[in-house]
């Protein structure tokens, strides 16, 4: 193959190279000749646009969506703000722009200058947000004192009612430095959508950005509109939320500590979803001050915190519905099983109490579900063990995020051996499973999971990942549906549940019922009382109730089912130091079931 | 493997090597010119990184001379199977950036294979490509040849990187061109081609389908692809005669010019110095290109003849795009400007090139059995 060619084969391989070249030559003279167009030919043209920088791109920012109500209420609109911005390339000294502004108007030194380093050579950065009418007419008064700066509309958000849905709409603020890396088409200033629906739904919310090309003058000024890319409008979010709903619930609760949720078992979408004490969504608008800021985070009752979703506590005899699922459905006892309870039950020498410390004798597990009998779970625990019933909460979704389409969710936590060697690298021990039983000890579960693991129950096995949002609707009239995920199916018995449900019935209703609080008159509920302890009272076990200081009053849950013949509805309130379930929660949960058979939700026949 | 002897050195080509250094430093100061930021008047330290790709490409080229290139084109097979190993590997394990899989992580350093692949094609195609006699390639000559051109275009169309892909058939083509077609495999080609091309089309990603339009119908996309040319151009046009002078060009350190120390590299020379600056670089690869082909035609070795070809067509093509990128006359594709444009992967492997088509110079001489 490195045989070298012959005379004549050369001379013709030789000439097809000079042909090549040639071909070369020819295209390279078309770049001499562009090059001597663009530099020679069109030079005076190119440098004047070069000169004062005059083909400048300017972006017309794209309206915020909406967010509706189930109804089509409008809860969060649009309205003008006026800004002060200031374009980089026309401003000479930007300290003394600012010395003279700041005698106007409260500009932050430091966060102007961080956003004049992050713009883009001639684009404009924000110097201070939401200007009054005064500060607007002597700006426009005296605006050749100030060269580069310019007044612009910019929209901020309007509530119709800024606090009981405070945790579901979420608050907006500034884009951060991370935002503006990930270089989404922000730019320094943007406002961003922070928590909840306006975070986790913000790529619908915030619509695309258009731009325009414009020819300016040498003082920024436009004189010509190149090309125009027009913005187009984020979506508006419906949400499965009834505004009516949650402002009675608001009401409700008054002072309380806690939240609600109610959730529909068949759709997987939420009614309402409260969290107390809530926080004022007008205060983040247009920017949120140092001061307001510094009372929202340093306020002890973290009203930012969705209980719902982001706080997690024992959920205490609520658990009892599960457990009496478990029970039956893995053949250790039947609807006669019977235990006696002394008041309390003896395990290898330690005693483990029912809360009634008398005692309540030889019951059944209709009785014991009615009366929340915990030496009766405690026996249906230790014939389980641990890991069955671990293995069901797991299914059914508890101590894992439920998948919620809300920000900050906790997992909070359900125990299983592996978790405890992992954890503190000892073994299971039965006591704990007795604790467990009651939905006490290691068990976590936020009120959100203790609704998607009733519903579950009730509706015939589906897992959901629950929602707030019915659907997104795009140009203002196309509806694209948030269809419910159904992240497990289980099968569950259902002569189990009406039993189950049977029961819950008594708990509310029957002679020793300890959730007669929840009662409602024009449709029939069941429900279960939860306690869960903060400390243990024994120091103040001869005090009543109120006498006890509130931080060191127990947890109160309440979770409640409606209709109970052919259930449509979860309702479970979690009242912070509520006292007993009884007592905190079961009230609430009432007063929420009337007002879903005022507003039509559940019939009365 | 080397066989070198004192003749050889005679042979040295300093011409080639002189140009190559020359337009290398002009890189160097275009570089160092976009490095610098008008706003906080720093330098960023790509011109230093350049200059250390420059002595690791200066040693390649040495490195390549020395080789003797038959022994390379020898084993241009084991080589190729090689190379499809590797792009198999980026494949499946390449670092991902920008959504393509173009990357390998060696040894701290992130390498482009498809980059320094082409050195082995362009081997490959030499050994695949010469021939003793007077040829002319028939259409089952043509297909044959395909066989080899398949596998890596698909490889590399799959990282996705459509642009790198094309040049690899483009070195095919040339070779194809060299060996001589007749005027009706020409036209049938065609046919072929233009029946293909909607087929090809509905293949493409929808960015790759944005760039055509942009190019075709620059209104299309103003704010995107469209802005930067208009950026470029105002940039070349403001350049003028002379230039702005050395760090002075205002329309690229203002930041106006995306790329600006890769792809818009050219633009930046010809703000700086002007037509004079722009056509003088444009005749200096002129003059390199000749001087290839010269080689090209000194030696008697079909393989030796087709290496110098394909290289000074990928020198060809690749500044062609680029300077003709910059100043609007083609669509805005990633392809840096030969030893120009910063960038270690792009450097290294036309040094490699060059190297050895200095090796064939070298040996133009040698007998071959």
């Amino acid at each position: 193959m490195f045989k070298a060619l012959s005379d004549l084969v050369n001379n013709v391989y030789n000439k097809r190279l000079i042909y090549f070249f040639i071909v070369f030559l020819l295209f390279f003279a078309v770049l001499f000749l562009r090059l001597f167009y663009l530099q020679i030919v069109n030079y005076e043209k190119y440098k004047l646009l070069s000169e004062n920088n005059r083909i400048r791109i300017m972006r017309i920012k794209a309206d915020r969506g909406f967010i509706k109500d189930r109804y089509g209420k409008f809860l969060v609109v649009n309205r003008p703000s006026f800004n002060l911005l200031g374009t980089k390339s026309d401003i000479k000294n930007l300290d003394i722009i600012i010395q003279k502004l700041s005698q106007l108007i409260d500009v932050d030194n430091k966060t102007v200058k961080k956003r004049y380093k992050q713009t883009y050579y001639y684009g404009d950065f924000l110097i201070y947000r939401g200007l009054n009418e005064n500060q607007i007419n002597y700006l426009l008064e005296h605006h050749e004192q100030f060269p580069g700066i310019k007044i612009d509309v910019d929209s901020v958000r309007e509530y119709s009612d800024s606090k009981v849905l405070s945790h579901v709409i979420g608050y907006m603020g500034e884009v951060t430095e991370d935002d503006l890396k990930k270089n989404k088409g922000y730019q320094t200033g943007d406002l961003i959508g922070k928590s909840g629906i306006e975070k986790v739904y913000e790529d619908f919310l915030r619509g695309i950005d258009g731009a325009k090309q414009v020819e300016v003058d040498s003082l920024g000024f436009v004189i010509k509109e190149m090309s125009v890319k027009k913005p187009v409008k984020g979506s508006n979010v419906v949400l499965s939320i009834d505004y009516d709903l949650q402002k009675a619930i608001n009401s409700i609760f008054k002072d309380k500590v806690g939240g609600v949720v109610v959730l529909n078992i068949r759709t997987g979408k939420i009614l309402a979803l409260y969290s107390a004490p809530t926080f004022d969504l007008n205060k983040f608008v247009p920017f949120i001050t140092k001061k307001d800021w510094d009372s929202i985070i340093h306020n002890k009752l973290k009203p930012l915190t969705n209980r719902v979703i982001e706080d997690a506590y024992p959920p205490g005899s609520v658990f009892k519905i599960l457990m009496s699922y478990i029970g039956l459905n893995e053949n250790v006892i039947n609807y006669n099983t019977k235990f006696f309870c002394s008041g309390s039950l003896d395990f290898h020498g330690y005693k483990y109490g029912c809360w009634k410390k008398g005692g309540h004798g030889n019951l059944t597990l209709h009785d014991a579900i009615v009366q929340s009998c915990d030496v009766y779970f405690y026996n249906v625990g230790l014939l389980l063990g641990i890991d069955k019933i671990s293995e069901y909460a797991f299914n059914f979704g508890l101590g894992k995020k439920t998948g919620i389409d809300l920000t900050n969710e906790k997992d909070g936590l359900f125990p299983s051996r592996e978790w405890k060697q992992k954890r503190f690298h000892a073994p299971w021990y039965p006591g704990e499973t007795i604790i467990a039983s009651i939905g006490q000890g290691y068990i976590s579960t936020t009120p959100i999971q203790i609704a998607v693991m009733l519903s579950s129950l009730f509706n015939g096995g589906n897992v959901f990942k629950p929602t707030v949002v019915l659907g997104i609707e795009k140009n203002g009239e196309e509806f694209i549906e948030n269809k419910t995920e159904i992240v497990r199916k289980l099968n569950i018995n259902n002569q189990y549940v009406k039993f189950i449900l049977n029961a819950l019935y008594d708990t509310v209703y029957s002679k020793h019922a300890t959730g007669y609080r929840a009662r409602v008159s024009k449709v029939k509920i069941g429900g279960k009382t939860g306690t869960a302890q903060v400390v243990s009272l024994k120091k103040f076990k001869d005090k009543d109730e109120n006498e006890i200081p509130w931080r060191f009053r127990d947890h109160s849950w309440f979770a409640g089912v409606v209709p109970v013949s052919n259930p449509e509805y979860v309702v479970v309130a979690f009242v912070e130091h509520g006292g007993s379930g009884s007592k905190g929660a079961a009230p609430v949960v009432g007063a929420v079931i009337n007002k879903l058979v005022d507003l039509g939700y559940v019939s009365t026949k | 493997m080397f066989q070198l002897n004192r003749k050889h050195f005679k042979y040295f080509d300093y011409i080639l090597t002189l140009i190559v250094l020359t337009i290398a430093t002009i890189g160097i100061f275009a570089i160092y010119s976009a490095s610098f930021d008008l706003n906080s008047g720093k330098f960023s330290s790509f011109y230093l990184k350049q200059m250390i790709w420059l002595f690791a490409g200066i040693l390649t080229y040495l490195l390549f001379t020395i080789i003797n290139y038959r022994f390379l084109v020898k084993h241009s097979f084991l080589l190729y199977l090689l190379s499809l190993a590797i792009l198999l590997l980026v494949l499946i394990k390449g670092h991902i950036g920008m959504g393509a899989q173009r990357w390998i992580n060696i040894a701290g350093f992130r390498l482009q294979p498809s980059e320094f692949i082409k050195v082995v094609w362009i081997l490959f195609l030499a050994k695949q490509f010469a021939t003793n006699k007077i040829e002319y390639a028939t259409f089952l000559d043509i297909f044959k040849k395909l066989i080899y051109l398949i596998p890596i275009f698909l490889l590399i169309f799959l990282e996705p990187d459509l642009g790198t892909a094309l040049v690899y058939v483009y070195l095919w083509g040339i070779g194809v061109l060299y060996l001589g077609v007749k005027r009706y495999t020409v036209f049938i080609t065609l046919i072929i081609i233009i029946i293909a091309l909607p087929v090809g089309w509905n293949h493409l990603k929808d960015y790759q389908k944005k760039r055509v339009i942009t190019f075709l119908n620059p209104e299309k996309d103003p704010f995107g692809a469209g802005y930067h040319v208009i950026q470029s151009k105002i940039a070349i046009g403001s350049g003028g005669l002379k230039g702005k002078g050395f760090l002075k060009g205002t329309q690229s350190h203002l930041k106006f010019l995306p790329e600006r120390h890769t792809d818009f590299i050219f633009s930046l020379i010809c703000e700086e110095f002007g037509f004079i600056g722009g056509a003088t670089l444009l005749s200096l690869f002129l003059l390199l290109l000749m001087r290839i082909i010269y080689i090209a035609i000194l030696t008697k070795e079909p393989s030796g003849k087709l290496i110098a070809l394909l290289t000074a067509a990928l020198i060809f093509f690749q500044t062609y795009v680029n300077a003709a990128m910059t100043m609007g006359i083609m669509p805005v594709v990633g392809i840096p400007m030969p030893f120009v444009s910063y960038g270690g992967s792009s450097l290294i492997t036309l040094c490699s090139l060059c190297g050895i088509v200095n090796s064939i110079a070298l040996r133009r001489y040698d007998i071959v059995s």
